[in-house]
């Protein structure tokens, strides 16, 4: 933490006090019971239980398997599967007779199944690579044919030096040498004396400027930081207009030896503060790369400067498939979906909200809770298990930013798969054979 | 990779489940044990993905996730009922009894809140931040700062 960032911690001290969990408790013991309800229900049904030799040692039956069958109205279903082998009724058959027992599905799951296609795809895109369930896909009038695309990495070998450390940071105006602190090039002191550069080790060569004298909340707070209530903000005059704001991006990206036309800019501001923002998106072939560059200015110039130093190498032109096999590598196991989404993007899931809640007219949204429990189906009735049929209508070639195990980033060629409501998912393009899949 | 069993399920639910649950009990606070159990649940179902060494901020993230779903469907079901949009409120103001907080939280965006709260409440910085967001280490970095910056500007006016 530095000193510049006092006045900053006032607030921010206040907030941790207002934590809402400061003597919570929770009851572990009812909280694991529940998980352990709910992955046992899940057992049965997509084979993802852990697998237990279940004719020939039931004492190693897997505790969720256990649960499930102590659950009340347990349906026992066969081992090889869900919906195979046989299915006989109630109570402890299945223990000897070596099924996988399932108990009912709790409520909370039956109304994410009802939702259908919400729960589906919020957890396609929880994790990378997503996978789906209850959800199929069709292509529908998309080009069949396969091609090449080009793939590229960022370099951040040739940034992360002495060298370009010092060019950036005479470019920025800062004095001194670059030193290596903590594993990251730094230039000028962090104690908020004067402006600093940081340069990161990770594979965009991620470099971070600041310079407190243009910080209108850099206030000096006395010995006693606790008294210091008031932060009182230094007037440094007017910040720069949108056009003027973005010239000067234009410029200092021009200073660091980049492309400026090689960017999409939009700005961002705050009059009452006296600051105003530009992010300079990274366009390629069209297409932005999810890379961006941010300055940010007051009346008494640049503030703060962060982007990715890394140079863009191209790797060659790599074979792509087509957007119709691209549709089948959604449910694929090997591939699912590339994470193009955010917990930040949490704006956009409202947006999503109101277009599903308008195409969703067939499917029930969550019903309002009732305190009535709900009614079983009868007695030989079919058990509802929407799967909800997606129409994928439009298909784009672009890149998408990946990160491969060892930390070096790629754009890599990707389908971004859309339907008719504006759905979309985005697909790693590249043809198996230039994959290497070893785990 | 050790193989991530249940011996290894029982490690994470040990170790973190009081803080998932936590987590909710600042956002969600009515439903906190069973978006808890969502998160944890799903630990188990991609247990493959979870990284070693880096659980916490795997389980934050999906956190995340399972958060703005739940949101969603509650603020479809508003969408049923009003034809007005539900306003910016943020739940988890209703947790903070703390009326200026309160007031500076909202003066802010959702996502300088979401990275302010995970850094103040849930202690994040740096990788682990990164990791929680999806995004590089640089970019927590300047997106912290800048939340910072507008989180004393936002205080000033509360």
């Amino acid at each position: 933490m530095t000193d510049h960032e006092k006045s900053e911690d006032l607030a921010l001290d206040r907030l941790r006090a207002a934590d809402p969990a400061v003597g919570s408790g929770v009851d572990l013991t009812r909280l694991r019971a529940v998980v352990d309800a709910r992955i046992a229900a899940e057992a049965g049904g997509d084979g993802l239980a852990p697998v237990t030799d279940l004719t020939h040692a039931p004492s190693r039956r897997s505790r969720w398997l256990r649960v499930a069958a102590a659950a009340a109205g347990a349906v026992v279903i066969g081992a090889a599967g869900f919906g195979l082998g046989k299915v006989t009724p109630g109570n402890d058959g299945g223990r000897d007779q070596g099924g996988a027992a399932v108990s009912t599905v709790p409520q909370g799951e039956a109304a994410d199944s009802a939702a259908g296609s919400t729960a589906a795809l919020d957890e396609s895109r929880m994790s990378y690579p997503g996978s789906w369930s209850h959800t199929v896909f069709r292509a529908v009038g998309l080009p069949s044919d396969a091609g090449t695309a080009t793939t590229w990495a960022f370099d951040a070998t040739g940034a992360f030096t002495a060298e370009r450390v010092a060019e950036v940071a005479a470019a920025l105006g800062i004095e001194g040498e670059p030193a290596l602190v903590d594993g990251s090039w730094q230039v000028g002191t962090t104690d908020g004396t004067g402006a600093y550069l940081l340069v990161y080790p990770d594979g965009q060569a991620g470099m971070n400027f600041y310079d407190p004298a243009a910080d209108p909340w850099n206030c000096q707070v006395g010995d006693s930081g606790k008294d210091a209530v008031e932060c009182p903000r230094s007037d440094l005059g007017t910040a720069p207009g949108d056009d003027e704001a973005r010239q000067l991006t234009r410029g200092l990206l021009g200073e660091l030896g980049l492309d400026p036309d090689a960017f999409e800019y939009e700005v961002s501001k705050d009059e009452g503060a006296g600051w105003i923002s530009v992010a300079a998106n990274q366009v390629l072939d069209g297409n932005r790369t999810g890379t961006a560059w941010w300055a940010s200015f007051t009346g008494a110039g640049l503030q703060s400067l962060s982007g990715s130093l890394a140079t863009l190498v191209e790797l060659g032109d790599y074979p792509v498939v087509g957007a119709e096999e691209a549709v089948s590598r959604i449910t694929d196991p090997r591939f699912g979906t590339l994470n193009a989404y955010s917990i930040l993007a949490a704006e956009n899931v409202r947006d999503t909200a109101v277009a599903e809640s308008g195409v969703a007219e067939g499917t029930a949204i969550a019903p309002v809770p009732s305190t009535d429990p709900p009614v079983p189906p009868a007695a030989g009735a079919a058990v509802p298990w929407p799967v909800e049929d997606v129409a994928i209508t439009s298909a784009e070639l672009g890149v998408a930013q990946y990160t491969t195990p060892d930390g070096a980033a790629l754009l890599v060629p990707a389908w971004v798969l859309s339907a008719d409501d504006g759905r979309s998912w985005t697909v790693l393009a590249l043809a198996a054979d230039v994959l290497d899949m070893a785990p | 990779m050790a193989e991530h069993d249940e011996g290894w399920f029982d490690q994470l639910f040990r170790a973190h489940a009081t803080a998932v649950h936590r987590y909710f009990v600042r956002r969600a606070p009515s439903e906190a044990e069973d978006l808890a159990a969502e998160v944890l649940t799903l630990a188990w179902r991609r247990r493959d993905d979870v990284p070693d060494g880096a659980e916490l901020p795997w389980l934050y993230r999906s956190a995340g996730y399972v958060l703005a779903n739940h949101r969603r469907k509650k603020s479809a079901l508003l969408l049923e009922q009003l034809p007005e949009t539900p306003d910016d409120a943020d739940p988890a103001d209703a947790a903070v009894t703390d009326d200026v907080v309160r007031r500076t939280l909202a003066g802010l965006s959702e996502r300088d809140r979401e990275i302010l709260l995970l850094h103040a409440w849930e202690g994040m910085t740096g990788e682990e931040l990164a990791a929680v967001l999806g995004i590089t280490r640089s970019g927590a970095d300047a997106a912290l700062s800048r939340a910072r910056s507008r989180l004393a500007h936002a205080w000033a006016e509360a």
